[in-house]
């Protein structure tokens, strides 16, 4: 009976100690390794980097450092730019990534909506299918009136 | 056992505690201070003067909340001084409540050690824990250590101060939520089960003291909206405007729904805030695995609780009232109290004060649970332990979840900060004590380095927590 005691008193302590591990080795990793990708984005140095990695702090980080939000910045997209270079804003980035957090950033920090090549982000959103994202440029972003470029034509994902 | 093995055990089972309990603490230390709730309870402390709190003028009344608040905003600190202040209001209690809780069980065995630490994971688990961990809003959880507190020096062997104790705790808790009458519940339980730390006086002051309290909040505040705040009722949410056109010619069933919704989200995790919706997500076939493990973990425990409960209260009725069977009583108690003060909306958070006698009532269940498994049959007492393990693993798996809340709830805040400002802006742009207190806030908001979410390998995405937050 004791030794029945014993095994079941083992019983109910061994998730407590799996859970203690577990909470240690998460932590303990936080601590020795906090970029690595268990624990958050990695360490990004330009601004179309921490949108590509949904990392709205860093991309708010750059630009109080001196980044303009509507300044065009150089991504490059397997679909969307076709695999090539190209000039785009960070909003518009920020919506092809479909980081809403980064967008409403954008937008509160003064980034503008142009119906020109790579800056029309409310027309990629459109033609993502990102309806919500729309609305929101719509409510936030005051997007100008008139046709989108045909450039924005992109393959829906 | 020989008595040096109570430090031991009790030692065992805070260290295998400690690390879920330290991984909260320290995303609390690390939370940014949010926009929402925060900036304008700050504004309100700024702008009144300290002693105007004690006037319940309000609906929200919580004097020692807000004089505490208003102490330490007002302090001649710097703003890294009084915001560590502000987030250890909330991290101190939690570290007392676990350390209060450890401390009245007081194992002294292995199986004890092990029954304490399930019922650990079962306190932190539970959403009445978890919904209480929100930085400022150390309400209830100031009160949680306090009811603790009070319980234990009820049933402890009488001594000249305890009645002042108690009934400074009864006040204090009080004075942050009125969630604190729930003590009253306590020290009547304690009395009606005769433990020898309480006296017919007691409990008659404390009985006093709500009758007191009742009064002068309707006598100050005679006329309260039908509905506060948004309600659930079902499967859906129904503002206060909907709620009162559809209930307010008769709202006492939808009160008694409401006050019955938050017991059971303390006894069986749903409904929370008044809506199934794990039960609406298991019928639409979107439920995630934490959804089943929350579910699963609540209502096996409650029906383990309910057939030790009533064996609690027979062997009492017979042999005289002990710890073990008073704790039947505590929980049922605080359980009507809680279901009682939220009868006008539930929400998790309101079940906090019943939840560590829940977790005390575990405790008791899982150590007679075991000790009657002990005595069976070999095949049945196998199966007996693989239940008491996946159960305990269950609530660990809980625990955990907990622990990953408190850092989704870091990532929120920065993420208002960082996208709600401008609308903050314009919405308060006539009240220039809550501009002030947003661009003096907003560098702790926007700093790099919070808490994040862990983004769990793919196989363990949603078992913590729901997998939408991963990704945020």
């Amino acid at each position: 009976m004791p030794s029945r005691l014993r095994m079941i008193g083992v019983v109910l302590l061994a998730p407590a100690v799996l859970a203690a591990g577990v909470a240690l080795g998460l932590e303990g990793g936080r601590l020795v390794r906090p970029r690595s990708p268990l624990f958050g984005p990695p360490e990004t140095f330009t601004l179309a980097d921490a949108i590509a990695h949904h990392d709205a702090a860093r991309a708010y980080r750059l630009i109080r450092e001196g980044q303009r939000p509507d300044d065009v910045i150089v991504v490059n997209h397997p679909t969307l730019t076709a695999g090539r270079q190209r000039f785009v804003s960070p909003l518009w980035w920020a919506v092809a990534m479909r980081d809403e957090h980064t967008m409403l950033m954008l937008l509160g920090v003064g980034a503008t909506i142009r119906h020109v090549e790579g800056r029309d982000a409310d027309c990629l959103a459109e033609a993502l299918g990102a309806a919500a994202m729309q609305e929101l440029l719509r409510r936030h972003g005051a997007p100008p009136e008139g046709p989108c470029p045909k450039q924005t034509a992109v393959t829906r994902q | 056992m020989a008595p040096t093995d109570r430090g031991a055990w009790l030692a065992i089972a805070a260290l295998v505690a400690a690390p879920v309990v330290a991984a909260i603490c320290l995303t609390l230390w690390n939370t940014p201070v949010p926009i929402s709730e925060a900036v304008a309870l700050l504004e309100d402390v700024s702008r009144k003067p300290r002693l105007d709190f004690l006037v319940p003028d309000t609906s929200y009344y919580r004097p020692l909340f807000h004089i505490v608040l208003s102490t330490i905003w007002k302090a001649d600190l710097s703003l890294d001084a009084r915001l560590a202040a502000i987030r250890l209001l909330q991290i101190v209690p939690v570290v007392a409540l676990v350390g209060l809780f450890l401390f009245h069980l007081r194992p002294r065995s292995l199986l004890e050690a092990g029954a304490a630490a399930a019922a650990m994971a079962v306190l932190i688990g539970s959403p009445g824990f978890r919904d209480n961990l929100e930085i400022p809003l150390s309400y209830t959880i100031v009160g949680m250590p306090l009811a603790l507190a009070v319980w234990h020096l009820l049933v402890a062997p009488p001594r000249w101060w305890h009645t002042p104790a108690v009934l400074a705790m009864s006040v204090i808790a009080l004075g942050f939520k009125e969630q604190g009458l729930a003590i009253v519940a306590l020290v009547v339980a304690a009395w009606a089960t005769r433990a020898q730390g309480t006296t017919r006086a007691q409990a008659v002051s404390a009985v006093l003291l709500a009758a007191g309290y009742v009064a002068v909040r309707l006598a100050w505040h005679s006329r309260m909206a039908t509905f506060e705040q948004a309600i659930g009722f079902g499967f859906s949410e129904l503002d206060p405007s909907t709620a009162t056109a559809r209930f307010g010619s008769f709202p006492v069933a939808v009160y008694a729904y409401t006050a019955l919704a938050t017991v059971a989200n303390v006894v069986f995790s749903e409904p929370t805030s008044g809506i199934f919706s794990i039960v609406a997500a298991m019928t639409r076939g979107t439920a995630e695995r934490w959804q089943f493990i929350h579910l699963v973990s609540s209502v096996g425990l409650t029906v383990l609780m309910a057939f030790w409960g009533v064996a609690a209260i027979s062997r009492a009725r017979q042999e005289g009232w002990t710890d073990e069977s008073r704790s039947v009583v505590a929980l049922v108690l605080t359980l009507a109290a809680c279901g009682a003060l939220s009868f006008n909306y539930s929400r998790d958070r309101l079940g906090g004060m019943a939840t560590p006698f829940y977790a005390l009532a575990a405790y008791y269940a899982l150590r007679a649970c075991a000790q009657r498994a002990a005595a069976l049959r070999p095949w049945r007492f196998g199966a007996a332990a693989a239940g008491l393990l996946l159960l305990a693993g269950l609530w660990h798996v809980r625990a955990i979840g907990t622990a990953e809340a408190v850092k989704v709830t870091a990532l929120r805040n920065q993420i208002e900060w960082l996208t709600g400002l401008p609308q903050r802006r314009r919405e308060f742009a006539d009240r220039p004590v809550y501009l002030s207190i947003l661009a003096t806030l907003h560098a702790q908001g926007t700093a790099e380095s919070r808490p994040r979410p862990t983004n769990y390998p793919r196989a363990l995405i949603g078992l913590f927590s729901p997998a939408n937050v991963q990704s945020q």
